[in-house]
């Protein structure tokens, strides 16, 4: 089920349509994507967390058109993936890397409760298999699965003591930035709702709000993460800012190798921490992808490692002090220009 | 709302506003809250963050922005509407969509990420996706000129973000009349010296090429010294673009400028080759002043291109001419005075049936100039460097007119009295011939008494011409290359009288037309207007007034597009020749512009 709360914008559907490869992959379907150990303070203090990425038919949204600076799609196989081997793919995860963690975190490069995607059965069958040390499991899922249904299935499965939380790519609440921009069609009213339904069955919810979707300057790009962050966090419970990294067979991509796009300074994920930090207070977070590369937020090559440092510091303490002691590079005056500069020449592309 | 004051091509000195407060082509200067604009700037571009004493542009950001709505200081000349436009890779997919995206545009003000949808006559267009075009030359040429086809001469082109000292001559020259500092902001801050030849890294620099104060201080190595000289740079280019064109010289700038960049120059081999129509509407039939051709591109600019386009199209050799003689080109203009063509001219003089043999000069770059066109521009006004070498060009260009000229004339006999470089480049393709400058050189005494006595032999044997028809032949070639096919109107029923070069066209008693030397164009009387106003030839419709001294724009009901600034035209009014003089706009201007002047009129009737 496609969401339809807003209108599709053709012209930027289509070329982002005929970017993607619809070949889809020839893997072993029932191996997992990626599986992996990573650092994570959400339960209070730093600890291992397992990351598995499930690879499957992929999001249903990507098989219409798909965000503009998502490049998932290529993890998936677009062609219908048997319940067993998702299940599989999640057992044979488990028992490469699973030792004890407490916090596990479970994608699919699409929406795992998404029953097209992933069937009723297996989401069933895959969280309760999570192990019982385990006290926290995240999803990530778009507004329009999260129904009674897939609610209640997916909390049956899980064992008791367990935490559920939701992840959701919110992206923006502009719709003007969704249609033109991200080319998504959920709404802030698609997100609250679905918040609501998850947060009053004492599920977590997470927004995922994008830092700099194409065509937005960079002083847009701040001012809309910041707006975003003002209007979903009364219904989340975490607020995750995305910087967007390039990824491949996407039209950010496309934009990038012509100089049409450049993904955002540091400077701006240091600056949106900063003015959300008074509403969000501990919900804040961001672990930019690719810090420092090209391909990733970034500055000027020389200051890029001191800054990430202190947005992972915040990322991990909420001391909003850390921003401010970001020390001082040259770069950031040539930030400051481009922030009036790219506006005042109407420019979408930088500068 | 605006006037011409000054014409090149698309590039234009112009007064624009209401109380005429902008002349353009200008820089508007960044001017807000943390980058403040020098106090000698005459124009602004703000976002009202700062005090505004002076002319300013107000820009309100892209339309995903919340641009803050400031108080309007000192005059507002053009109000930016707030405005999202996909950028240039995308535009063609999702033109509407971006339309649909942004509040409705406040007259007077469009901002076009693509040409289309442009209205015409709109006061300002503002071309947001230029400065990020310019990098893929193909596109950056589409965008331009399509924007301003659609415009029409009558809107203001601005492009945000674009200038720098070095491209800013040829963003002039494609027609954009506003331009910004922003660029010079940012090179500062990236520690880029900028010059008209070309960007350097300041650290880079000992030597500072440049008197501006910061140069002089030293200061250039610092921020605010750096964004003083940048901003000292493009100011100085602007003059230096300003002057060009009001010594109708802009294209001569822009060759020299292009250096700097493949880009650039991809950019005006474009316009040349691919927009040469536009162009060529644009480009005055006649301009002052050497026109130099030193460099590839000189080879294809638009009134070369043009002459070489109408001998193709219009030009025939005189039917009763039987005996072509290929001649050299001479540093000295026009042929006829230079020593090589006296020399070749007095060989000739003896040779009876002499209005049987017709000279045709070989040259670069405009192919062959038949004797009777050596005053059409640019015959008499163009110089270029010889050094005995010939690119590829030039040869194609020689090639395709000797053989035009060979296929379309009646002649029985070819002479080649080329030395031996350019009789290889004629050879090939100028059919049974024989060579007259036997030793090579066209001049020496033995070069030329074959020339005379191989001509006379010819001559003779050809059909007797009388001179009188030589002379009507010719000029009939001069009237159709000057005005196409009608021209030949004027020579019905007439002859010519008088000594070269002050010819005159007669027709009972009556006189049409007589050659302007120094214009190389046939100038009318009312009497000739009458013959071309019946082939509604070279035609601008006026109102219901007699024309006397200038006749301006508003004046102007309607006008043809088959002529071009400086040539002679017609003035009608509802079938009735009201006049005759010569255009001081296009036809386009004259539709389009409200003010200014479109005719210096010659004779009234």
């Amino acid at each position: 089920m496609v969401s339809k709360a807003l209108p599709i914008v053709q012209p930027l559907a289509k070329v982002v349509h005929s970017i993607r490869d619809y070949r889809g992959r020839d893997d072993d379907p029932r191996e997992p994507s990626k599986v992996w150990t990573e650092e994570d303070s959400t339960l209070g203090t730093p600890e291992p967390a397992l990351v598995v990425i499930l690879r499957t038919r992929g999001c249903s949204w990507a098989m219409h058109s798909g965000c503009t600076m998502c490049g998932y799609p290529d993890d998936s196989f677009i062609r219908k993936v048997d319940d067993g081997d998702l299940v599989e793919q999640f057992s044979r995860a488990l028992a490469r890397a699973y030792k004890d963690q407490r916090i596990v975190k479970l994608y699919t490069s699409g929406s795992f409760l998404d029953k097209t995607e992933v069937p009723l059965a297996a989401q069933r069958a895959i969280l309760a298999s999570v192990p019982g040390a385990v006290k926290k499991v995240t999803v990530e899922t778009q507004a329009e699965y999260v129904t009674e249904e897939t609610l209640g299935n997916a909390l049956a499965a899980l064992k008791p003591g367990c935490r559920l939380e939701l992840a959701f790519g919110v992206e923006s609440t502009d719709p003007t930035v969704l249609m033109y921009s991200v080319n998504k069609t959920n709404t802030l009213e698609d997100f609250a709702r679905a918040a609501r339904l998850a947060r009053g069955k004492g599920v977590g919810a997470k927004a995922y709000v994008l830092v700099k979707p194409p065509f937005l300057s960079e002083r847009d790009a701040i001012e809309d993460a910041v707006r975003s962050a003002d209007d979903v966090e009364p219904h989340s419970d975490v607020v995750s800012f995305n910087p967007v990294n390039i990824q491949n067979r996407t039209l950010v991509e496309r934009l990038w190798q012509r100089g049409e796009y450049r993904a955002p300074w540091l400077w701006s994920v240091v600056e949106i921490l900063k003015r959300t930090h008074g509403v969000l207070q501990h919900k804040g977070k961001s672990d930019p992808v690719g810090a420092g590369a090209q391909r990733g937020a970034h500055n000027c090559g020389t200051c890029d490692k001191a800054v990430y440092a202190a947005i992972k510091t915040y990322d991990a303490t909420h001391d909003v002090s850390m921003l401010d002691r970001v020390p001082e590079c040259a770069c950031r005056e040539e930030w400051r220009d481009l922030l009036e500069l790219e506006p005042l020449t109407l420019s979408t592309t930088p500068l | 709302m605006f006037e011409v004051v000054a014409r090149d091509g698309f590039a234009r000195i112009g007064v624009w506003g209401p109380e005429g407060g902008l002349s353009t082509p200008a820089v508007a200067s960044v001017h807000t809250a943390r980058l403040r604009a020098p106090a000698a700037a005459p124009l602004l571009l703000s976002d009202g963050s700062a005090p505004l004493d002076r002319p300013w542009i107000r820009s309100r950001g892209t339309a995903f922005g919340r641009a803050p709505d400031a108080a309007a200081g000192a005059p507002l000349l053009i109000d930016v509407p707030r405005h999202f436009a996909y950028p240039p890779s995308l535009t063609a997919a999702s033109g509407t969509a971006a339309r649909e995206a942004n509040e409705r545009t406040p007259a007077p003000v469009h901002v076009a990420a693509e040409p289309a949808g442009v209205p015409r006559g709109a006061p300002v267009v503002v071309l947001p996706n230029l400065s990020a075009a310019l990098p893929d030359p193909r596109l950056a040429a589409r965008l331009l000129v399509s924007t301003r086809a659609a415009a029409g001469p009558a809107s203001l082109l601005y492009a945000p973000g674009a200038a720098t000292p070095t491209n800013l001559a040829v963003l002039a020259y494609a027609g954009v009349d506003l331009f910004d500092d922003a660029g010079s902001l940012l090179a500062a801050r990236r520690g880029v010296y900028q010059r008209p030849e070309g960007p350097l890294p300041v650290a880079d620099l000992s030597e500072f090429p440049c008197s501006c104060p910061a140069c002089a201080a030293g200061t250039v190595r610092g921020y605010e010294g750096l964004v003083a000289h940048d901003r000292e740079a493009l100011r100085r280019e602007l003059a230096e673009v300003r002057e060009a064109i009001r010594r109708g010289d802009l294209r001569g700038l822009v060759e020299a400028r292009i250096r700097a960049s493949p880009e650039l120059v991809g950019l005006l081999r474009l316009f040349d080759l691919e927009h040469h129509a536009a162009f060529e509407a644009a480009a005055p039939v006649l301009r002052r002043g050497t026109l130099f051709v030193n460099s590839t591109e000189s080879l294809s600019r638009p009134e070369i291109r043009r002459f070489r386009r109408r001998l193709a199209e219009r030009y025939e050799p005189p039917p009763s001419a039987r005996v072509l003689v290929l001649v050299p080109c001479s540093h000295r203009k026009p042929y006829s005075d230079s020593r090589t063509h006296k020399a070749i001219h007095h060989a000739l003089a003896g040779v009876p049936n002499r209005s049987a043999v017709h000279k045709v000069v070989v040259t670069s770059p405009l192919g062959v100039v038949p004797a009777e066109l050596e005053l059409s521009f640019p015959s008499q006004q163009y110089d270029l460097p010889v050094t005995g070498h010939w690119d590829g060009d030039e040869v194609a260009f020689i090639r395709e007119a000797v053989a035009g000229l060979v296929a379309k004339g009646t002649y029985d006999r070819v002479f080649v009295h080329l030395n031996e470089k350019e009789r290889a480049i004629v050879e090939p393709v100028v059919g049974p011939h024989e060579v007259t400058a036997a030793d090579g050189d066209p001049l020496s005494p033995a070069s030329l008494a074959l020339l005379r006595d191989r001509a006379i032999e010819r001559a003779a044997a050809a059909k007797r011409v009388e001179k009188g028809i030589r002379h009507w032949e010719d000029m009939r070639s001069r009237a159709i290359f000057q005005f196409g096919p009608p021209g030949r109107l004027l020579l019905e029923g007439a002859e010519v009288r008088g000594l070269y070069p002050t010819l005159k066209i007669v027709s009972r008693g009556e006189q049409l037309a007589q050659i302007v030397p120094e214009r190389g164009l046939l100038s009318l009387t009312l009497g000739g207007a009458r013959r071309l106003a019946a082939a509604g030839c070279h035609r601008v419709e006026i109102d219901d007034f007699t024309p006397r001294g200038t006749v301006f724009a508003v004046g102007v009901l309607d006008a043809t597009d088959d002529f071009r600034v400086e040539d002679e035209v017609v003035l009608t009014h509802k079938g009735a020749v009201r006049g005759v003089g010569k255009a001081l706009m296009t036809g386009a201007e004259m539709r389009d512009l409200s003010r200014g002047a479109a005719v210096a009129v010659r004779h009234h009737g």
